[in-house]
């Protein structure tokens, strides 16, 4: 007997907006398009009940299969996204972890450096005090000199951590200036001031130059002075006694330049390279045994770094040193 | 003579090239199209037009993924591969997936069950 409502009659009324998932059994809903024709046909002879419910059934399962067909490519396309987002948080975690990986050879580079350099100070001051200790007969010069190297021993060190610090200081510098007016005149002023009592303490000379010293400039004063202060201190550390520092200090268009040249020890290519790249590791021993060049100068390279400045170094072995910096204004 | 066919792959559908000196019609990459029956519509069309030449036909699947309504399409075609093969049509197909990618080598290895023409799943490196 003829079904009296069409078994196709949901989906032929979703007919003219057929989705991708109608359109792809498309050859399974024709199959009922014809089995409905038949059933719609006076002449066709009648099916048996069997067979409609077979086709019944066939109509069930068919829609079933289209529903889960669209259900499992929502969550397979759900799932490849989320496997996507998850590759690219994968990468950036990689990055992130090489980024870190870097900064701890880097900080065990620099604390390994501090750490060898401390050393000689810290066994100036032990060694000193020992014999303070166990000599009750010195003289009062005597006891006076000891207590003097002892002293310098501990300055020394002193720099060395404030060294340190500011090498993490550094790092939270933000690219934000603080600029203040001044001149190259009073720059060269705090120079002279920071470093003539160390200069004459080791006799060397320190000449500085201004070229349009008057006028006034927009700079990042204090920092701009802790690159000029690390450069000098650096080369009266490098020079010996009875040689010239020359300090040149200049307006360019847009930065301020310096030039730090000494008459010291020199160094390698390999120094020379791994000042320029940011490295810490640096062979160079300063002339009076107090400490290397490298955290000094690896914090000039980073303040130049994050301020967009420049740095050029020229160095020859047993001939000097010659640092020049751009800084930039504003 | 058979037509070209040369379709690049996208973020959503495999790339698919018909090399004429071979013969070889290859999908490349992954499948899982918003309108797989728009996609894979016109490739069958294509491909009914080169068993209506009675042309020798090798069809290489190199699929990375495929999403289930992709499978199905893929079961149509194969299927009249199949019915091309059984009337004596030159067909062959290669399922090639990636060594070690279990999920690729199950679905080529059930996509080929109950075919009667040349099928073959190879590993890749």
């Amino acid at each position: 007997m003829p079904e009296t409502s069409s078994p196709l009659a949901e989906i032929e009324t979703r007919e003219p907006q057929r989705g991708p998932i109608e359109a792809l059994y498309l050859n399974e809903l024709e199959l009922l398009e014809k089995y409905q024709a038949l059933s719609a046909d006076p002449t066709a002879p009648v099916l048996p009940e069997n067979f409609r419910q077979l086709v019944t059934g066939y109509k069930r399962l068919l829609k079933q299969t289209m529903k889960m067909t669209a259900i499992s490519d929502a969550a397979q396309r759900q799932m490849l996204q989320t496997g996507r987002e998850l590759s690219r948080a994968m990468d950036d975690l990689t990055r992130v972890n090489q980024h870190l990986s870097q900064l701890n050879e880097e900080k065990n580079e620099i604390l390994a450096l501090a750490s060898h350099d401390m050393r000689t100070p810290l066994s100036g001051i032990v060694g000193l005090s020992d014999i303070l200790l166990e000599s009750p007969n010195l003289s009062p010069e005597e006891n006076q000199d000891f207590l003097q190297s002892i002293r310098t021993s501990a300055e020394d060190l002193c720099d060395m951590i404030n060294d340190l610090l500011d090498i993490y200081r550094v790092e939270s510098v933000d690219q934000n200036s603080r600029s203040v007016e001044t001149t190259l005149h009073d720059i060269a002023d705090s120079v002279e001031s920071e470093h003539r009592l160390p200069a004459r303490a080791k006799q060397v000379t320190l000449v500085i130059n201004q070229v349009g010293a008057d006028r006034l400039v927009s700079v990042d004063k204090p920092l701009f002075l802790r690159v000029v202060n690390n450069l000098v201190s650096n080369a009266i550390r490098f020079t010996p006694a009875g040689k010239n520092i020359t300090v040149t200090l200049g307006l360019l268009e847009k930065s301020v330049g310096l030039e730090v040249a000494d008459e010291g020890a020199g160094m390698s290519e390999e120094d020379r390279q791994n000042i320029l790249t940011g490295k810490a590791r640096l062979r160079v021993r300063s002339t009076n045994r107090a400490g290397s060049a490298g955290v000094g100068l690896l914090i000039v390279k980073r303040i130049l770094d994050k301020r967009g400045g420049y740095l050029q170094c020229e160095s020859e072995l047993g001939k000097g040193t010659v640092f020049s910096i751009q800084f930039p204004l504003g | 003579m058979t037509p070209p066919l040369n379709l690049s792959a996208t973020e959503f559908t495999p790339a698919v090239r018909y090399d004429a000196s071979s013969c070889e019609l290859i999908f490349e990459g992954e499948s899982y199209p918003e309108n797989v029956a728009a996609f894979f519509g016109p490739i069958l069309e294509w491909i009914r037009k080169v068993m209506s030449e009675s042309a020798e036909l090798k069809v290489i699947f190199a699929l990375d993924y495929l999403n289930t309504s992709s499978t199905k399409a893929l079961l149509d075609l194969l299927s009249e591969l199949d019915a091309y093969h059984l009337k004596g049509g030159k067909t062959e197909v290669i399922w090639r997936y990636r060594a070690g990618v279990e999920i690729m080598q199950e679905a080529g290895a059930e996509l080929g069950e109950d075919l009667h023409l040349p099928y073959r799943l190879e590993a890749v490196e």
